[in-house]
């Protein structure tokens, strides 16, 4: 069940996502503007709201980067729309310069801007946590503390930025985005937006002289906004005792089920804490009153214990305070952790949960994720093997290309039997640190690997850079015409918007050319002869001529493709393996790798398909050297090829 | 008890969040409280998954620890090995017979099944194989093993879950020929499930 089926109920009981329900009390609050780059864990919320944006009247968007995302939404809540931003931990950082200057002029509507952190790095390059923006830009951050207010929650961080005409960060962690809840639907309201704009450049203008005023402006209603926390509805002191215990954001619910396990739910005090920045003085005050002893149980950074520990010095108490050193830094919240962390601070015994084994046998194979049967970048990745691995056998691998990579499917490029990655750092970083390799090693050149999608983002800049300074790069766009990694959402080389209207496509090889690139090609990378021709001439053309040259592999996302070929009432072809002509030579399995393909047995090295997996692209026929692999019906063949091409 | 922590785990692409979504929705439709986090993102893409449910009276965590399960479904076999510690003492496994083998190279082949068949047996008093996959392949669709497996699951979990339901929505998952072989896929693994006669928890 999703937003579509909830969205013309009023009320009744819906199994929602968190980022759903999220979505769902953006709807209930009115909200009239969200906007967002794709990024896991927050995806969903946009992507659900993008659903239902015709039925509902609200504008919904797939924003090129998380600081047009940001800036879209801030505007629109300065011009007295109800507003959205979701985006990932890191996508944060992308935003972070319009992040601080909105809370120096403040908005007219409700503002929420979701930050979803990732705890455990499931689908990230680090774990930052972003609770801390909100310290340091004077933004108020607050957290679900159990999946089931999520909803009631996200329509409070409305009227209450509303209230104090101000931004606030709904900060939710994996856990809370990817959990299914019930929730119980309440009345949905009409987007709210005033559709004028009116003049007050000394609040929206930041010049030196208004800045001033409004930095003075903004350490004074911080205090206020710090008074107002004290009584937000979704915090609350449960219990009695002489010691207390912190439950910050979802923590609160593992510590809740710690204490239940424990057996000592009536012996303790506990804070649940919705509004961790700034921490509410006036009720962590009293939750304070008659406590000998406190733990806060957190995930990451030590945000509400750092504020707690200078409370208790502020106010002279003598409170024994504890968290990270029973709780750890690392990684997400888990029972056995709170558990722990809370017998040790009661000083109670705890033995961990027993189960049948602990120890996985030596049989166990690690299971990392892999590009998709039939994914567009095995061909390319294939092709750019062999043909390095070529010019290495002519010239030694020490000249090797560094390989530049970025944010997307294709960092699996990392993996045997490709072994390409060198580097990836963040969104658009293989064209940013292919300019400084470049300039910085002589013998080798940088070759930038990015998708569409994360070109758009943040490849141009960096594009201009190599073109303007002229260094030898070789970027190339693997372009899938989708947002793959995070499920599909288009992007402007898509041809349609996020709430499926047509749209303008916006050609990467256009943009390269008129970024000065002289050395542009677009190929389907399928095309395995004429992919490995390209490659090595445009290796050449940057080696030579010391410029830059972009090439775009252009192929249609696997998963993509056989959707729009089983819409269009279409069989995806199945292909097999002549046994009577494969010599086993392991070349599909083993150098061009796809999962769909294996041996028949550990004996018997002949190929076979499995047809649980195979998804009919047919690359594999066109690499195998003795033509053993054949298409069932090659009519079919013929009649998806240019669903495959896009 | 009041409450059931179930781990459905397999490789990504295997239609688990689907089975998961819809237990889920069962358990819901039933008046229970529910939870189920799933796994999205790069995982997703051919690596293991695994989705926690939870269904009771009252739910917080969204996850829990090794040795809380009470049962693990699984829709392959090494899938099932790699959960075992999930499982409680007294815990029940449910698993599709077929492994599925990463496109690493030299990893094919590497895996005797009666082995891992042996080390589940000697392990877990309540063990279930079932071969979903053929069972898929059989009736026409590889891709429904997942509702032979959720099939198994209905009936171990029918204390938990609205099967009528549940039964209901199996039926709508798809098209056509793909949404009739759904249909006949997770009868196939319910009536699998209560000739092994399955614990009920």
């Amino acid at each position: 069940m999703g937003l579509k089926q909830t969205i013309g109920r009023e009320s009744g009981r819906a199994l929602l996502l968190g980022n759903e329900a999220i979505a769902r009390g953006a709807i209930e609050a009115g909200i009239a503007v969200a906007t967002a780059y794709p990024g896991t864990p927050s995806t969903e919320i946009v992507e659900s709201l993008a659903e239902v944006a015709n039925d509902l009247g609200i504008y919904v968007e797939w924003s090129v980067n998380e600081k047009v995302a940001f800036e879209t939404a801030f505007a629109a809540a300065t011009a007295g729309a109800r507003s959205l931003t979701a985006m990932k931990h890191v996508g944060l950082n992308v935003a972070a310069d319009p992040l601080f200057s909105s809370a120096y002029t403040g908005v007219e509507e409700g503002f929420v801007i979701v930050s979803a952190d990732d705890p455990s790095m499931w689908s990230s390059q680090n774990e930052q946590d972003n609770r801390l923006y909100g310290l340091h830009a004077y933004i108020p951050v607050i957290e679900p503390t159990t999946l089931r207010e999520v909803k009631d929650l996200t329509k409070q961080c409305f009227e209450f930025s509303k209230e104090i005409q101000h931004p606030v960060i709904l900060r939710t962690t994996t856990r809370i985005s990817h959990t299914r809840v019930v929730v119980e639907l309440g009345p949905i309201s009409k987007p709210i937006r005033r559709g004028k704009y009116f003049k007050d450049p000394e609040r929206y203008v930041l010049v030196p002289s208004n800045a001033r005023k409004l930095r003075a402006k903004l350490v004074e209603k911080w205090r206020s906004i710090e008074e107002k926390l004290s009584s937000f509805p979704f915090n609350a002191i449960e219990g009695d005792g002489k010691v207390l215990i912190v439950g910050a954001g979802i923590s609160y619910s593992y510590v809740v089920e710690a204490l239940e396990h424990l057996g000592i739910r009536d012996k303790v005090r506990v804070l649940k804490l919705s509004t961790v920045v700034p921490l509410p003085r006036d009720l962590v005050r009293k939750a304070l009153e008659g406590v000998e002893k406190v733990l806060v149980v957190e995930e990451l950074e030590p945000v509400v214990e750092m504020q707690l520990k200078s409370l208790v010095v502020d106010e002279g108490m003598s409170i024994e305070v504890h968290g990270k050193d029973l709780v750890g830094y690392l990684y997400e919240m888990s029972l056995t952790r709170a558990m722990r962390a809370v017998a040790k601070f009661m000083g109670i015994d705890y033995a961990e949960p027993s189960g049948i084994e602990t120890t996985l046998p030596s049989f166990v194979f690690p299971r990392p994720p892999q590009l998709c049967p039939g994914c567009p970048y095995r061909p390319l990745y294939y092709a750019l093997r062999k043909v390095v691995d070529r010019l290495n056998a002519e010239r030694g691998v020490e000249h090797e290309p560094i390989f530049c990579g970025d944010i997307g499917c294709y960092t699996l490029g990392l993996n045997p039997p490709f072994r390409l990655h060198d580097t990836t750092i963040e969104m658009g970083g293989s064209l940013g640190m292919a300019n400084g390799f470049a300039i910085s090693v002589d013998d080798r050149i940088p070759i930038a690997i990015i998708g569409d999608s994360t070109f758009y983002h943040a490849g141009i800049p960096p594009l201009i850079n190599a073109v303007y300074n002229s260094k030898p790069v070789l970027v190339i766009v693997l372009d899938n015409r989708i947002t793959a990694m995070t499920g599909h959402q288009p992007n402007p080389s898509t041809g349609i918007t996020a709430t499926g209207r047509e749209a303008k496509i916006v050609k990467i090889e256009d943009i390269a050319r008129a970024c000065g690139v002289e050395y542009v090609k677009v190929f389907d990378p399928a095309n395995i002869e004429e992919t490995e021709k390209i490659l090595r001439e445009a290796i050449e053309y940057v080696e030579k001529e010391r410029k830059p040259a972009l090439i775009v592999s252009r192929r249609l996302c696997a998963l993509q493709a056989v959707r729009k070929i089983r819409s269009m009432g279409l069989e995806i072809p199945r292909y097999f393996v002549d046994p009577e002509k494969c010599v086993g030579c392991g070349l599909c399995y083993n150098k061009f790798a796809c999962p769909a393909i294996r041996p028949r047995s550990r004996e018997d090295r002949k190929a076979t398909i499995d047809p649980e997996l195979c998804t009919g692209c047919g690359v594999c026929a066109s690499i195998c050297p003795v033509g053993a692999i054949k298409p069932e019906n090659p009519e079919l063949v013929e009649k998806v090829r240019e669903v495959w091409r896009g | 008890m009041k409450f059931v922590n179930v781990v459905i785990t397999g490789v990504g692409g295997q239609g688990l969040l689907t089975m998961a979504r819809l237990l889920a929705e069962a358990a819901m439709a039933r008046g229970f409280e529910t939870l189920a986090a799933e796994t999205h993102g790069m995982a997703q893409r051919g690596g293991s998954v695994v989705v926690f449910l939870r269904i009771g009276e009252e739910i917080y965590a969204p996850t829990f620890s090794s040795g809380m399960a009470h049962l693990v479904v699984s829709t392959e076999l090494i899938e099932a090995v790699r959960s075992v510690p999930y499982l409680r003492s007294n815990g029940v496994l449910a698993t599709n017979t077929k492994v599925i083998y990463p496109a690493i190279p030299g990893i094919y082949g590497s895996v005797d099944e009666n082995q891992v068949l042996e080390w589940l047996r000697a392990r877990i008093p309540n063990l279930y194989t079932v071969p979903a996959s053929n069972v898929a392949e059989s009736l026409g669709n590889p891709r429904a093993t997942n509702m032979v497996m959720l099939g198994v699951a209905s009936v171990i979990l029918e204390r938990w879950i609205d099967t009528e339901y549940l039964a209901k929505e199996v039926s709508k998952i798809g098209k056509g020929r793909i949404a009739e072989i759904n249909r006949q896929a997770y009868e196939r693994g319910r009536e699998i499930a209560e000739s092994l006669r399955v614990v009920k928890l």
